[in-house]
């Protein structure tokens, strides 16, 4: 096991696998910028080094003072957390440069999943479903065409570098295709760089579907069965998660879990990676892409399973051999992960900050809370502005909805605007309530307008 | 997504080299890089920024901080208390990735301590020195 890991990252992300490196004897640095001085990652971790002032771009990004940090503090791994550095393989590959372990995938599996297409391609030779389009990149707008006439509408448009929602339309009919290519192409240009585009079929109201693998240096990978993540908010970034998804049939789960591990295994895949399927109202599902990091949702994977997924990346990293067997990994009880952020649900979801005075977190049995905000602490506008993850486990998933409505209600923040309020309407609406949901519930609940009494 | 970024700043630096230039700053993305080329003269000039006004004795002290993370060296002499500093001198060299940061102080006065022995790493925004400022 390495003595001194570095996390290159930030919040509640850091404060949670400081917490492994704890438990499992590892000396923690944590990074921090001037802005985040007083968080609690800083606080608790074993030593720590200012890598700039505020702006992202500055510190947690400033490629020179992160891979200074680790070399002046002598650690021997670097955990990279979800976002920043965690993706991006000259990371990895600057690390390896200096010595010093990556705790994730190998740089090459990081390439063959970073965009869109190649990951299809990765998917089709493994032989995974994956949902009908083209081939790869597609040259115009007249070939779209063509390929959208082929497969039926609707299609999306989606860029081959996309995330995050943005660069793909959906297109209903070919008389506006020629229109919304333009403006989706025009988008990933000016979001990721590259104007290269695909054409898929449009999987209508599908369920997100995700699932985690674990692979060691020695050639054994599991999986640790699926989340749910279908509650997902105008801008397709995920609000609650769900471990397991309830409705599952225990085939669909084995077989979906067989073909994560197959395409995680087809491209040499280590460490811990995420799956994602669309799931249609028939159980058809198909490879959507792969996250080659630690997901926010882990811990309700680790909830219903025991497995402490940051702990097992630590030690996989160190070289040892997993120490679990895809026959001994079973699904216990259900949980459920709230995302509390500083985003105002009665002014757009417009970023809040400014100074926590008040800080009543939820408790008791099964209520986990992870987070880096305390009453005192400033929430900067230079970070994302999530605040923390509440996760909830029970027995089953109507218990743990009412533990996750009674923890809501007992959750207050003040001094900023949270969207705690929004979340507690979300988890009483009867759709959630009854599980009946996919990637449509939140839009639909939107136009709901139901507003806060 | 950003694969090619330490190619780049590689092939960036190979390309300055080769045409003599001295300084360099590149931005890829959300990644800004700007290095200074030794041995060539009229390096990039890093400002340190001051901070921390501790009045004592009815003087002024300020701090000259590090304005990167990485391992300090001297400039031509080093840092000494009782020396002399002018705005823009350099006082310092901060190495980071191969790389020499000139460090300049950001106003006139005289060293009263210096914090930081040559070869020590350094944060970034760390004391270096604290200068009694002149009036």
């Amino acid at each position: 096991m390495f003595r001194k890991v570095l996390i290159a990252n930030r919040g509640e992300i850091a404060c949670r696998v400081i917490r492994a490196c704890r438990e499992l004897g590892v000396r923690s640095v944590a990074i921090y910028s001037e802005a985040d001085r007083e968080s609690l990652h800083v606080k608790i971790a074993d030593e720590t080094i200012c890598v700039g002032a505020g702006s992202n771009g500055d510190s947690y990004l400033s490629l020179g003072n992160v891979l200074m940090a680790t070399q002046i503090s002598g650690a021997e791994a670097v955990h990279p957390g979800y976002g920043y550095f965690s993706e991006r393989a000259s990371f990895a590959e600057a690390l390896e440069s200096l010595g010093v372990t990556f705790i994730g995938p190998p740089v090459s599996a990081i390439e063959a999943m970073g965009d869109k297409a190649s990951a299809k391609k990765a998917a089709i030779e493994s032989g995974c479903p994956v949902v009908p389009g083209s081939a790869g990149a597609v040259p115009s707008d007249s070939e779209a065409l063509k390929v959208a006439d082929s497969i039926g509408y609707p299609v999306l448009l989606k860029a081959v570098a996309g995330g995050g929602g943005r660069g793909i339309r959906r297109v209903n009919s070919p008389d506006e295709l020629s229109a919304l290519w333009k403006t989706a192409q025009a988008e990933a240009q000016a979001s990721f760089g590259s104007g290269e585009m695909l054409v898929e079929k449009c999987v209508l109201n599908p369920r997100h579907v995700e699932i985690q693998v674990l692979g060691d240096a020695h050639g054994n990978m599991i999986h640790l069965g699926e989340r749910e993540c279908s509650v997902q908010n105008l801008r397709h970034q995920k609000l609650l998660e769900e471990a397991p998804y309830a409705e599952m049939p225990a085939d669909l789960r084995r077989r979906m879990g067989e073909a994560a591990v197959k395409v995680a295994w087809s491209v040499g895949y280590q460490n811990a990676g995420t799956v994602e399927f669309l799931v249609d109202a028939d159980f058809n599902f198909y490879f959507l892409e792969m996250n080659t990091r630690l997901q926010v949702e882990h811990p309700v994977t680790e909830e219903v399973t025991g497995i402490d997924l940051v702990q097992l990346m630590l030690r996989v990293a160190s070289g040892e051999k997993l120490p679990i067997r895809q026959e001994e990994v079973s699904l216990s009880g259900h949980a459920i992960e709230a995302r509390i952020t500083a985003q105002d649900p009665d002014n757009d979801f417009a970023p809040s900050t400014g100074l926590i005075t008040m800080w009543r977190a939820p408790g008791g049995r099964g209520v986990r809370m992870d987070t880096h905000c305390y009453a005192g602490f400033s929430v900067s506008p230079f970070y994302d502005p999530m605040l923390a993850k509440l996760i909830v486990v029970a027995n089953s998933r109507p218990e743990a909805v009412a533990k996750l409505q009674g923890a809501l209600h007992e959750f207050e923040v003040e001094g900023i605007q949270t969207n705690i309020p929004f979340l507690r309407r979300l988890v009483e609406h009867p759709d959630f309530v009854s599980g009946d949901l996919n990637t449509s519930f939140v839009p639909k609940f939107l136009a709901e307008k139901v507003h806060a009494g | 997504m950003a694969n090619q970024d330490l190619e780049l700043i590689r092939h960036a630096l190979e390309v300055a080299r080769a045409n003599g230039i001295a300084e360099l700053e590149l931005e890829v993305g959300d990644l800004a890089f700007s290095a200074t080329l030794s041995p060539r003269p009229a390096p990039t000039r890093v400002l340190a920024s001051a901070e921390h006004r501790e009045p004592s004795d009815g003087d002024e002290l300020k701090s000259i901080v590090s304005p990167l993370v990485g391992y300090l060296n001297s400039a031509k002499e080093a840092l000494t208390v009782g020396q002399t500093v002018s705005k823009g001198s350099v006082v310092a060299v901060v190495s980071a990735l191969g790389l020499a940061n000139d460090v300049e102080c950001p106003f006139d006065g005289e060293v009263v301590e210096v914090l930081v022995e040559p070869d020590s790493p350094v944060e970034y925004g760390q004391t270096i020195a604290k200068v009694r400022v002149a009036p």
